[in-house]
């Protein structure tokens, strides 16, 4: 039988994978996509059985509706332990060597982790592109902000932002950020009570990072979400006004968020953006071309020509059934399988071994939290995690001294650092011995006062961060796990410091009571200058084949074409230089349509 | 099903032992379409005879109407201080407000007896969705009951006694 030949061969059904494939079809090319996991999700009643799976779980984490696949394994974050030195904590998927746990997990099912993401679309700004020539931190990207800006648009319509250009501001950038006359599809998610307290009561906040003046400010966030239609918003691509993608298979469900508190892990009307509505776009919508995706196809490696370093095929196996193996072929091929599966790949291959670099430089946003109760009922467990931030550490000369970060304002109470409201429930009945009426004015006293913020740290790239393979470790169908080395550098170390004192003075100013604890039995435990700070992951895993303008210190060029196999694309977050502290999924979007116009012209 | 009038004198008892313990009105209970659920339930974990031991402890302040306060401490004194009733109240009560049974102790089993649904799970996806937690923090159960676009830019609702 003859193997059939696609133009582009996908491995991985998430956002990257979708967007290119989608790109590509409007060209007329034929592509396909090979998913590890299962295509529930695409199927109203399947994504339905996704929420049933989630109310019923005990613990209500990141991956709890999404059940683990034994053939196509994910990480969980209630497998995160604290590693002991010399010996790797393998309970998880991942196997750790630490020094510090990796905490940070991603979805392996069709539609991928933008399943469980947030939904904040944050640009990055235009000194997160060049940490090194500026702050002497990190690398510089080969891209500079205005190189991306067209894509960024581009993102912001695909995935269908919702932000208002007037309410955004941002340290270090000027007007000609979002440039002239820039609007957002949709109109800002509105703001939460929450919102407009902390708005009124830390206007004109000034924090004094040794001799730098921090202007506080509460801003809005953009937001992959559904909002109100902007009327004055032409679509491109229609060149009508836009129309909201509702959920996939439900024509008049999601076109608004519904407020349903939830958007990690799921949103229960698909209100929220997933690479679901891109797929459905891609294999049902108009277009020449055709995607066809094919789940349950677990890739375990490239087979790449040794004359000319080209890839001849992508290897995989399926399942259920005798896991025989099969070839897929294609004139390209891309993976977009995840940075951590995409290292993982490329090192089962023996590829793109000149750098050095491939599965270095693994990054996150590691995530602190600090959380108090407010002198009068906030609101809270009402509405989207995060409508507004307080972008004010975002850059500024500190970068020369410490991690630039991102503050959310969260609008679940203590949920993420407690799990609350039902560690209360647990708390009042079995410790404060409560019952009755008692109990009930208890809980709603406590915990509509609850408050919390997050901070999302930039880490530097470091090589000895990294993701690699050991045939000891290998999952049910004999494909590598991923091995990590992790750790923490003192600069991130110094922005947790900076992050927690900038906290207290706003607790003081709010008179909330401080409850933030950390403690050396929490697997993300890190003492700096005396004091203890617990970091969680945020779920932004970035790194490992990292792009740049030469082969020999990079993996992948400015496009995502891998220097060393000129057929061969590696997207997504792994291609980024540097985390900045923007949440990364819209700079990974505006990447994917940039990588896509390089294969349409490869393909030429 | 409740064939007999034993049976449901007995719901209507299991219903009142919830309503002091919860905080919630009997009709609140009800409005959860989970109160029979319920009763099965603790029914089957403890024992029918246990269950009656239960509401027999409580039996004054259920029958006649006392001050409250002296209704918190009978409450208190004969049942969430007692080493047979404690536990089994405090996991109704967890069981009304989280939509979860709260296994009970060890020490509890082996004194009394186990059973193999005195296991720790969230009973169903609508035992979630109707936990009393939600009510009692003026919100809605997180993934469900959605309050509506924009409604989270409202002031908090006042306590909802």
């Amino acid at each position: 039988m003859k193997t059939k030949v696609y133009d582009v061969v996908i491995v991985g059904a998430g956002i990257s994978g979708a967007l290119v494939a989608d790109q590509l079809k409007r060209k007329g090319r034929s592509v396909l996509i090979l998913e590890a996991g299962l295509d529930e999700g695409l199927k109203p009643s399947s994504y339905q059985d996704y929420l049933e799976h989630f109310y019923t779980q005990e613990v209500k984490v990141p991956n709890s509706p999404y059940p683990n696949n034994p053939n196509a394994p994910q990480s969980n974050v209630l497998d995160i332990q604290k590693i002991e030195p010399g010996k790797p904590d393998v309970s998880g998927y991942y196997v750790q060597y630490g020094p510090l746990p990796f905490s940070s997990t991603n979805t392996r099912a069709v539609g991928g982790t933008t399943l469980h993401w947030l939904g904040i679309c944050l640009r990055m700004l235009p000194n997160d592109f060049r940490m090194r020539s500026k702050y002497g931190y990190g690398v510089d990207w080969p891209l500079k902000y205005k190189d991306l800006k067209s894509y960024y648009e581009q993102a912001e319509l695909e995935i269908g932002v919702s932000a208002d250009v007037e309410d955004l501001w941002y340290p270090g950038t000027n007007a000609s950020f979002f440039g002239k006359g820039y609007r957002f599809p949709m109109h800002k998610i509105p703001p939460s009570y929450l919102d407009q307290v902390l708005t009124r009561r830390l206007k004109g906040m000034i924090y004094y990072d040794q001799q730098d003046e921090v202007k506080i400010d509460v801003v809005s966030i953009p937001q992959g979400r559904n909002s109100i239609p902007n009327k004055h918003y032409i679509d491109p691509r229609t060149n009508k006004p836009y129309q909201p993608v509702s959920a996939v298979g439900h024509p008049h469900m999601g076109e608004r968020c519904e407020g349903n508190s939830s958007c990690i892990p799921i949103c229960p009307v698909q209100a929220k953006y997933n690479a679901l509505k891109t797929l459905d776009k891609a294999v049902n919508g108009k277009g020449k071309g055709r995607v066809e995706v094919r789940t349950q196809c677990v890739v375990s490696r490239l087979e790449i020509d040794s004359d000319n370093g080209k890839i001849k095929g992508v290897i995989y196996q399926h399942y259920p059934g005798s896991h025989k193996e099969r070839t897929a072929v294609g004139k390209c091929y891309v993976l977009a399988a995840s940075a951590i599966e995409n290292a993982k790949l490329m090192l089962a291959s023996g590829a793109a071994k000149t750098s050095g670099q491939l599965g270095c430089n693994l990054m996150d946003h590691p995530y602190l939290l600090t959380w108090a109760l407010m002198p009068d009922p906030v609101g809270p467990f009402r509405g989207p995690f995060s409508t507004s931030g307080i972008p004010s550490f975002r850059d500024g000369p500190f970068r020369k001294r410490h991690s630039a970060f991102r503050t959310d304002i969260g609008n679940w109470g203590w949920n993420f650092p407690t799990g609350a409201p039902f560690s209360d429930v647990q708390l009042m009945v079995d410790q404060h011995n409560l019952f009755g009426k008692e109990l009930r004015n208890q809980l709603y006293n406590s915990v509509q006062k609850q408050f919390r913020f997050g901070f999302l740290i930039e880490q530097i790239p470091q090589t000895s961060n990294r993701v690699t393979i050991d045939p000891n470790h290998v999952d049910a169908m004999g494909n590598y796990r991923p091995v990590i080395y992790y750790n923490l550098s003192e600069y991130e170390l110094a922005g947790f410091a900076t992050a927690k004192s900038f906290s207290d003075q706003v607790f003081q100013r709010l008179g909330a009571a401080q409850f933030t604890s950390y403690a050396p039995s929490d697997p993300g435990f890190v003492q700096y200058e005396g004091m203890g700070y617990s970091f969680h992951g945020s779920g932004h895993i970035v790194g490992t084949h990292r792009m740049g303008n030469h082969a020999h210190d990079s993996v992948v060029s400015k496009t995502q074409k891998c220097w060393d196999h000129q057929n061969l694309y590696l997207v997504g977050c792994g291609s980024m230089p540097t985390i900045g502290t923007s949440n990364p999924t819209l700079t990974m979007a505006a990447l994917a349509l940039q990588a896509s116009e390089s294969i349409i012209n490869d393909l030429r | 099903m409740l064939v007999t009038k034993m049976d449901k004198e007995k719901f209507d008892n299991f219903l009142l032992l919830s309503s002091k313990l919860t905080g919630f009105p009997k009709l609140d209970l009800l409005g959860t379409g989970l109160a029979l659920d319920y009763y099965d339930l603790v029914k089957s974990i403890i024992g029918d005879t246990i269950l009656d031991q239960l509401y027999n402890a409580g039996i004054e302040i259920f029958s006649k109407d006392h001050e409250v306060t002296l209704e918190e401490e009978y409450i208190r004194d004969k049942i969430l201080s007692d080493s047979k009733f404690g536990p089994v109240a405090r996991s109704m009560i967890k069981l009304w407000y989280l939509g979860q049974w709260d296994p009970l102790p060890a020490g509890w089993r082996a004194e009394f007896g186990s059973h193999t649904e005195d296991t720790g799970r969230i009973i169903s996806s609508e035992s979630y969705q109707e936990g009393l937690v939600w009510v009692a923090i003026a919100a809605h159960p997180m993934g469900a009951k959605q309050p509506g676009f924009g409604s989270w830019t409202q002031p908090p609702q006042k306590d909802l006694r």
